[in-house]
């Protein structure tokens, strides 16, 4: 067989794995979920869960000579939002608008003003050419994990006025920041699946 | 009314179908592999150094399958072809390549036969590179030629480059760095090429 074919097998094997293991992680979840409600079903007391919002973001106010590094297509990334992350660096959400005009958004650790991520403890601003994620719809969001926390973040349309993210039951609203960017931190151990984001 | 995410739509991208079928990912790999090969291939002019490059940019695509937003397959290839700058970036970097991902997706990465290595050169017409890569080395500056031939030739570290030429670490790095920027340059290479080699 050759190499490129043995790889190609070798990735089909590893992606099974993933598969099977995301399957596994989903019923984990279904039955935790089930447990919880049948806990507050049976009027046990609350329910704590590794679930626990941390910050909100909060809109950069002055973003101007701020921009921290290119993507793809010289497109550079702004700073829009920053939330605590409960650690030593607080965390960001950077904006900018791709070459094929998606709008995209990139969340990492804030220093300064300057997005990047720590490694091995040391703070290493992002490197030109990583990129967000994006979408061609108006508004999209996706889920990280920074520095151990659980992330949601996204971009908004500009008609959206509020951004609500319910995880293991708990909403929590924002109004989107500017290029309508928002960012949500959240705890350890927060499931990054089944987070229900509305645009409103 | 509320907006809701079009998570739920239907996709004909590979990597989309990959998230729950692991035939569909192999399915993505068949469709790109060789344009990412021959991508690499041309750029570090070296085969096994972009088989190894193809291996881990596959790896990273399948660890990071589910953030991956798009709905046409241009947006799926823009999305793996972004991972391939980014692991040619690090390679040019760091001088050696990432395996991060193989690693923590349990991917062994097979060795290459000869005959392989022949047919990919001749797919990546790295033949064709030969006479205008001996022009444009032979145009570098003497620190940054001797520099690179230390580096890519004689396949020497960045230690052993910089006590070759008498200098830092950090000076051996960007000699070789700014010697292969020039290369690709002259060589005509997309600018892409020279945002990941910086």
């Amino acid at each position: 067989m050759r190499a490129t074919d043995e790889l190609r097998e070798n990735l089909r094997e590893a992606a099974q794995r993933q598969v099977a293991a995301d399957r596994v992680r989903a019923r984990r979840r279904h039955r935790r979920a089930t447990g919880v409600i049948a806990l507050v079903l049976l009027g046990g007391a609350a329910v704590a869960t590794a679930a626990d919002l941390i910050s909100i973001g909060e809109p950069v106010e002055d973003p101007r000579g701020k921009s921290s590094y290119t993507v793809p297509g010289d497109a550079r990334v702004q700073l829009a939002v920053t939330a605590a992350s409960g650690g030593a660096l607080p965390f960001g959400v950077g904006i900018y608008t791709a070459g094929n005009g998606d709008r995209c958004a990139i969340a990492g650790q804030v220093r300064g003003t300057t997005l990047g991520a720590v490694e091995r403890g040391v703070f290493r601003p992002f490197a030109a050419g990583r990129t967000g994620s994006c979408d061609a719809t108006r508004s999209f969001f996706d889920t990280g994990t920074i520095a151990g926390r659980t992330v949601v973040f996204g971009r908004a349309a500009a008609a959206v006025r509020s951004v609500r993210v319910t995880v293991e039951g708990k909403p929590a609203s924002a109004r989107p920041g500017r290029g309508g960017a928002f960012l949500f931190v959240y705890d350890s151990g927060t499931p990054r699946e089944g987070i229900d984001v509305r645009f409103e | 009314m509320p907006v809701r995410l079009p998570f739920a739509r239907r996709s004909t991208c590979l990597l989309v179908q990959a998230q729950e079928d692991p035939d569909a990912f192999a399915a993505f790999y068949d469709a790109y592999a060789e344009r990412v090969l021959v991508f690499f291939t041309r750029r570090v002019l070296d085969v096994d150094v972009a088989f190894d490059l193809l291996s881990e940019t596959f790896a990273k695509a399948l660890e990071r399958r589910r953030q991956f937003r798009g709905s046409a397959p241009e947006q799926e290839q823009g999305w793996l072809f972004s991972i391939a700058r980014s692991e040619l970036s690090h390679y040019w970097r760091d001088g050696h390549v990432e395996r991060s991902a193989l690693a923590r997706m349990g991917v062994p990465v097979p060795g290459l036969t000869d005959p392989e290595i022949e047919r990919i050169e001749q797919l990546a017409g790295v033949g064709e590179l030969a006479a205008p890569l001996a022009d444009a080395m032979a145009a570098l500056p003497e620190d940054q030629r001797r520099a690179v031939e230390l580096r890519v030739i004689e396949e020497c570290g960045y230690s052993e480059v910089a006590l070759r030429l008498g200098v830092s670490e950090q000076t051996a790095r960007a000699r070789v760095s700014r010697g292969l920027r020039t290369l690709a340059r002259r060589l005509r290479e997309p600018a892409a090429l020279l945002e990941d080699a910086a």
